[in-house]
Formats: C-alpha cells, sequence, structure tokens
C-alpha cells in the first residue's frame, strides 16, 4: 500500500506495510521500516478493513476502506480532548467522505457501532 | 525528525492527519478537520506520566482556506518557543 492517492491514481508503489497479525479475521499492518510511526494505510490494497495496534499490542485504530480503496471509517483510541477532557485515551469515529480527508471531524461512538466493532477493541477499558 | 521524514509530516499537517509525537519529553497531538465552514487545526501537549486535566489547545487555527493551514502552523512556535523547523530534529513521531 502506498501513500494518499497512489492506488486510485494507477500509480505502482512500494509496499511499506506488512501484516503481523490477525483479530477476528482483520488484519493487523505495522510498517515494514520498525524506525518508523505507527500507523495504517490512507488507501487499502486487497482488503476492505485493518487495524493498528500500539507497541503494548492493545487496540488503537481500525479503518475502513470502500470497494474503492477509499478509506471512509475510522475508529480511535487514544486521547481526544474533544469528546473527554478528563484526557483519558477514548474511543472515538472518524467518517470520511470519497478522497476527501477535509471532513473528518470526530464523535463518540454510537452504541451500535460500539456492540459490532467491540471484538476489536483489546485493552480498551 | 525521527519516525517520518519532516516533508511526510508536513504532508500530513497539511491534510489534516492525526499525528502523535514527543518533543521535549512532552506528547503533542496534531489534527485537523473542517467544522462551520473552516479549516481547523489544533495541536494539543500533555504530560505523557501525569496527563492534566485539558485545559484548551496550545494552537488551534480556523482558516476559509486549505493552503492556510500549513502556512499558520509552520509560523507557530509552539514547541518551547520554537517553530517546526527549529524543533523538527528533536521530534520523534509516535503515530502518524
Amino acid at each position: 500500500m502506498g501513500g494518499r492517492g497512489t492506488f486510485a491514481a494507477g500509480r505502482p508503489t512500494a509496499y511499506t506495510y506488512e501484516t503481523v497479525g490477525f483479530i477476528e479475521g482483520v488484519k493487523v499492518l505495522q510498517k515494514l521500516d520498525k524506525t518508523a510511526s505507527f500507523g495504517l494505510p490512507e488507501e487499502s490494497h486487497s482488503s476492505n478493513a485493518y487495524i493498528m495496534v500500539n507497541k503494548s499490542g492493545n487496540f488503537r485504530m481500525y479503518r475502513e476502506y470502500d470497494e474503492n480503496h477509499f478509506l471512509r471509517f475510522e475508529i480511535g483510541y487514544h486521547i481526544e480532548p474533544a469528546i473527554d477532557p478528563s484526557r483519558k485515551p477514548v474511543l472515538h469515529v472518524h467518517e470520511y467522505q470519497p478522497n476527501n480527508f477535509k471532513d473528518r471531524k470526530s464523535r463518540p461512538l454510537t452504541a451500535e457501532e460500539y456492540n459490532k466493532y467491540k471484538k476489536f477493541f483489546k485493552g480498551v477499558v | 525528525m525521527t519516525g517520518m521524514s519532516l516533508s511526510e509530516f508536513l504532508e500530513k499537517v497539511a491534510c489534516g492527519d492525526e499525528i502523535e509525537f514527543i518533543f521535549h519529553g512532552k506528547t503533542y497531538f496534531y489534527q485537523g478537520y473542517f467544522e462551520n465552514g473552516s479549516y481547523v487545526s489544533v495541536v494539543d501537549c500533555w504530560d505523557e506520566e501525569k496527563p492534566d486535566n485539558f485545559a484548551g489547545y496550545i494552537y488551534e487555527h480556523h482558516s476559509k482556506e486549505l493552503s492556510d493551514r500549513l502556512k499558520f502552523f509552520e509560523e507557530a512556535n509552539i514547541f518551547d518557543g520554537k517553530n517546526i523547523y527549529e524543533a523538527e530534529k528533536e521530534i520523534k513521531v509516535i503515530y502518524g
């Protein structure tokens, strides 16, 4: 998986992520460069969802992509003061329009979303 | 800068991506979004050992033009009085 827009533009890019495991059937990705920051690609390759864990192996981020490989939905678990000013890590959602990253203001998960995705939330308190 | 290149960091700033990084022992968190007709960029900062309650962003900028997001961030002296170019050698990116 390459950077933003490269898959959609049809430009071949070097693989920068590898699969290091699975959680409930969803690939857990890490960057090939072990000195790089933790992250997930802005576009998918062969899967429609990926998970990122932190260095303790606990849940940090889940991303879903549409049939055109564009990022559409993300759940994060980290400090988000706009949702919880106590500075405790909090589950929250970002939604994206197709190939448009500007509309991504965070919001809490709905009860339905929590029940759907809680199987991925290892280490979430 | 370690964890990613400065050019990639600045690209993420321009796009509003979340970036969590360490500078001088503190954790910084950048993100951008679109709200009420404005492009918003914010930076939060806390002590990783004992994060206190949120009392406001150390940086918050609203602009009508997307191109202003990076421009104003580049000029902000929010890293112990330094801007991103002056501070970047001491920054370690953790998530982004």
